[in-house]
């Protein structure tokens, strides 16, 4: 292992018309060390890989970055390709990937091995491609379309991908959001691999237990400044939080939420009988029970590809439903789409946010009202005082932040727009509510008072059936945990027995 | 409530952007209005006559703008214009006086309208139904339109019955006027008004016109908010039929008589407009106020450019240019975020 610094960013700054996404941060990549970047969302992580791999220019400050034959060059931008050329490899949040070719066409995408200077030398793809996944320790089938595999298996083909061309400075930014914990402990081993190469590692991560076990230093971004920096040794997960937040949140760990104190549960207000479900590149669902009292949280946990999300959406008319009754307070139901889901009384709050949540070019008001807009709108013709006493209501009573009803919600913070997906289905008064990563990607402040806002929900009678990959946020939001695996439940525990070990041992195989 | 003055501010930095058209217009104006000999481009008369030519052309677009809202398009809005056109002058031939009682136009027109918006229906239950792209879908639908309009009339031009007080209304509604004619303004004119507002008024008055911004920036979520996505859209193709069905009645009455090949790559035209006006060709923004703006910028681009002597093909590549220059300046403060 060597101490050489492999990448300087000196004084960087980014503005973005009069707002800076970074204010004069300096960092220092060295080769071997896997450095952690921590912050709430909107501090400027991404930013800053943006400013590392030359997809932007920063406004002020240099880069260096050591050259092939190991002298510092000094820059005031790069371009991806000089970037490139100069050894960083990013593996990004959202998948660089191409779904059409396979597995060793993307491994080699833009560097293709060629025959003769033009002809791809397939063969050569596929072995080289074969022994990077091996080296991964993921035997893939090479010649698979990437459109197949799942997301933690796509996660490995960019790896590789990035393995693939000699990197000499390797950015992993948010890996293991869609992880299995097998999965995690594979990428570890990857990670310390590069290190004892001597690759310099930046490490994104929102999971700081990962900051622990993996990274020797940490930098942590506060608003686009660097508000602490050093040694992982040295601190606590408390001192990190807190570095995060800006303010001490007392002793919570990244995703603890407030107990929700024993209450006394009503009737049953959501019963599922042998649900089943199948949907192209979706776990099938097979014979799914489960029930929801009023006043009653209830968590799905599983690894990924348990059939989480496919069993909300099953519920909510989204899915494609083969069998299975389902019962709000004792009327059956039987959802064939979203809207004759609420017209019965259940909302979801959908896993992607972007995709399938906020209308992120329209404003709060529009947002909050989408689903009771025909409440306010005899004939048609839309009542606008009435929106706007709903919308600002909801405004207030989330929280959200925001300077006007008006604003478009891609305006918003990652946490304020997830309140206003939320705030959505508080306007319809849905008895039964279904939550799909509530918390996803969003910043601690914003994650307790979404548990909060549960919290209330759940203390006034809704039923709600949260579905989420951190085991923490479950096992504390929930009054009872279901397990599934491959498309079944396999195990439901009381909150009091209910303990990572438990549920892990159901959920894996 | 500080809400209200920070959303106001907002508002009124959003209409600097959404009206930088009418700057854009304006200058227009202004050019030919030095440029032409004795000024005689902006003469009321000829002001008036810009207003006039204009108004197919802003009826369409106005239709047009509700199927782009949706993200999608409608390539046949020249074949629906020829269709209702012909059938419009064959209904006006062939009936008896006093089939459909005093007012024959009072049946003809309502007709044209339930026409257009059938057909807009039919259009958006392929696009809908069978997950056919909207390009695709109406590339078919505009090759149909212009197939049947030349089989009926065998190619060639119908022309309307003997002169006939009855059906007055409609050439009313291509070269009437409206009060005196002393005063010059015409007909299509306050029609395309008229029009401009009932679509103003749907999309910013309406569940509909919410639902319809919606779905152009973010169908699942739509969907998944119990928004009936398949109804918003055939409404929005429905109301594009009916409005491009007027469009083409319009067209006849203006002419007298109806051609087959009336209105051909008219649906250039037409998105041109739209374009211009600010509406995102992939949905989701853009407003009536813009689209009528960009109607205006080729109308007098048109009329101002013919004033100067220039030839056809000339015009073309300026028409050409002035679309890309338009969009780039739009791009570009948008880029900037003002």
């Amino acid at each position: 292992m060597t101490d050489r610094v492999a990448a300087r960013l000196v004084d960087v700054s980014k503005r973005y018309g009069g707002v800076a996404a970074l204010e004069g941060v300096s960092l220092e990549l060295a080769q071997g060390v896997c450095h952690a970047l921590v912050g709430e969302n909107g501090a400027g992580k991404s930013t800053l890989v943006k400013l590392l791999c030359g997809a932007t220019a920063p406004s002020a400050g240099s880069i260096e970055i050591l050259d092939d034959a190991g002298a510092a060059r000094r820059f005031e931008q790069l371009t991806p390709r000089l970037a490139q050329q100069l050894g960083v490899r990013v593996v990004h949040q959202e998948f660089a990937l191409i779904d059409a070719l396979t597995v060793a066409e993307n491994v080699h995408f833009g560097s293709e091995p060629r025959r003769f200077g033009i002809v791809p030398d397939r063969a050569a793809m596929r072995r080289r491609a074969r022994e990077l996944l091996g080296e991964l320790g993921v035997p893939l089938d090479v010649d698979r379309k990437v459109a197949s595999l799942s997301v933690g298996q796509k996660q490995v083909v960019e790896v590789a991908k990035g393995l693939g061309a000699a990197a000499r400075i390797f950015v992993l930014d948010e890996p293991t959001a869609p992880l299995t914990p097998v999965e995690v402990e594979r990428l570890y081993a990857v990670v310390r691999r590069l290190k004892q190469r001597g690759v310099a590692v930046l490490y994104i991560s929102h999971r700081l237990q990962e900051v622990f076990d993996l990274c020797e230093a940490v930098t942590v971004l506060r608003d686009g400044r660097k508000v602490h920096h050093g040694p992982v040794a040295e601190l606590t997960r408390r001192d990190l939080v807190r570095a995060m937040a800006g303010r001490d949140l007392g002793n919570v760990d990244e995703s603890a939420p407030p107990h929700l104190p024993g209450r006394a549960l009503g009737a049953v207000r959501l019963r599922v009988r042998g649900l089943a479900a199948r949907a192209p590149g979706r776990t099938a669902l097979e014979a799914v029970d489960l029930e929801v009292r009023a006043g009653e949280v209830v968590g799905l946990a599983g690894l990924v590809g348990a059939g989480r999300s496919e069993t909300l959406r099953a519920i909510f008319g989204a899915g494609e439903r083969r069998a299975g009754t389902i019962e709000v307070d004792g009327r059956p139901v039987a959802p064939r789409s979203p809207a004759q889901a609420i017209a019965a009384g259940i909302g979801l709050v959908p896993e992607d946010r972007k995709a399938e949540g906020a209308i992120l070019r329209r404003s709060v008001r529009e947002n909050v009202a989408l689903a009771v807009l025909r409440r306010f709108a005899p004939f048609g013709v839309l009542r606008r005082r009435k929106l706007q006493e709903l919308a600002a209501a909801l405004v207030r009573r989330l929280r959200i932040k925001t300077r006007s009803t008006g604003e478009p919600v891609g305006a918003l913070s990652g946490g304020n727009q997830q309140k206003v997906v939320l705030a959505r289905w508080l306007a319809t008064r849905c008895p039964v509510l279904l939550l799909d990563e509530p918390t996803r990607g969003i910043d601690v402040g914003a994650r307790q008072e979404i548990y909060q806002v549960l919290r209330e929900l759940s203390r006034d009678g809704h039923a709600l059936l949260v579905a989420s990959s951190s085991l923490p946020e479950l096992l504390a939001l929930s009054d009872r945990l279901v397990v599934m695996r491959d498309g079944r439940v396999v195990g439901e525990l009381a909150a009091a027995e209910a303990t990572a070990e438990a549920v892990l041992q159901r959920a894996a195989r | 409530m500080s809400d209200g003055t920070v959303e106001q501010r907002e508002r009124s930095r959003a209409r600097l952007r959404d009206f930088g058209i009418y700057g854009v217009l304006l200058l227009l104006v202004a050019f030919f209005g030095t440029c032409t000999r004795n000024h005689a481009f902006i003469q009321r008369a000829n002001l008036l006559d810009v207003l006039k030519q204009s108004s197919v052309l802003a009826v369409a677009a106005i239709g047009m703008t509700f199927v782009v809202l949706t993200g999608g398009i409608d390539l046949a809005v020249g074949s629906v214009m020829a269709l209702v056109g012909v059938l419009a002058a064959l209904a006006v031939r062939h009936t008896e006086p006093g089939t459909f009682g005093d007012w024959p136009w009072l049946v003809v027109l309502p007709a044209a309208l339930a026409f257009g918006f059938l057909w807009g229906g039919a259009t958006a239950a392929f696009i809908t139904r069978l997950a056919i792209p909207p390009l695709v879908t109406t590339l078919g639908t505009m090759a149909v339109g212009r197939g049947v309009v030349q089989w009926i009339t065998g190619a060639e031009a119908v022309r309307g019955g003997a002169p006939d007080g009855d059906w007055d209304a409609l050439v009313w509604l291509g070269q009437g006027f409206l009060g005196p004619s002393e005063w010059n303004l015409a007909a299509p004119a306050a029609v395309a008004s008229a029009v401009a507002l009932v679509g103003a008024f749907l999309l910013h008055r309406t569940t509909f016109g919410t639902y319809l911004y919606g779905i152009g920036c973010n169908e699942e979520a739509c969907r998944l908010s119990g928004v009936d996505v398949r109804r918003v859209k055939a409404l929005a193709y429905g109301f594009a039929g009916a409005v491009f069905a007027l469009a083409g009645v319009m067209n006849f009455g203006r002419m007298g008589y109806a051609l087959p090949a009336a209105a051909s790559g008219f649906e250039l035209d037409v998105v041109t407009a739209v374009v211009l006006g600010g509406v995102s060709i992939t949905g989701g923004e853009g407003h009536v106020a813009g689209v009528i703006a960009g109607v205006l910028i080729l109308g007098v681009l048109e009329n101002g450019l013919i004033m100067m002597n220039l030839q056809f093909y000339e015009i073309a590549v300026i028409k050409g240019a002035v679309l890309l220059a338009a969009v780039a300046l739009d791009r570009s403060l948008r880029r900037r975020g003002v």
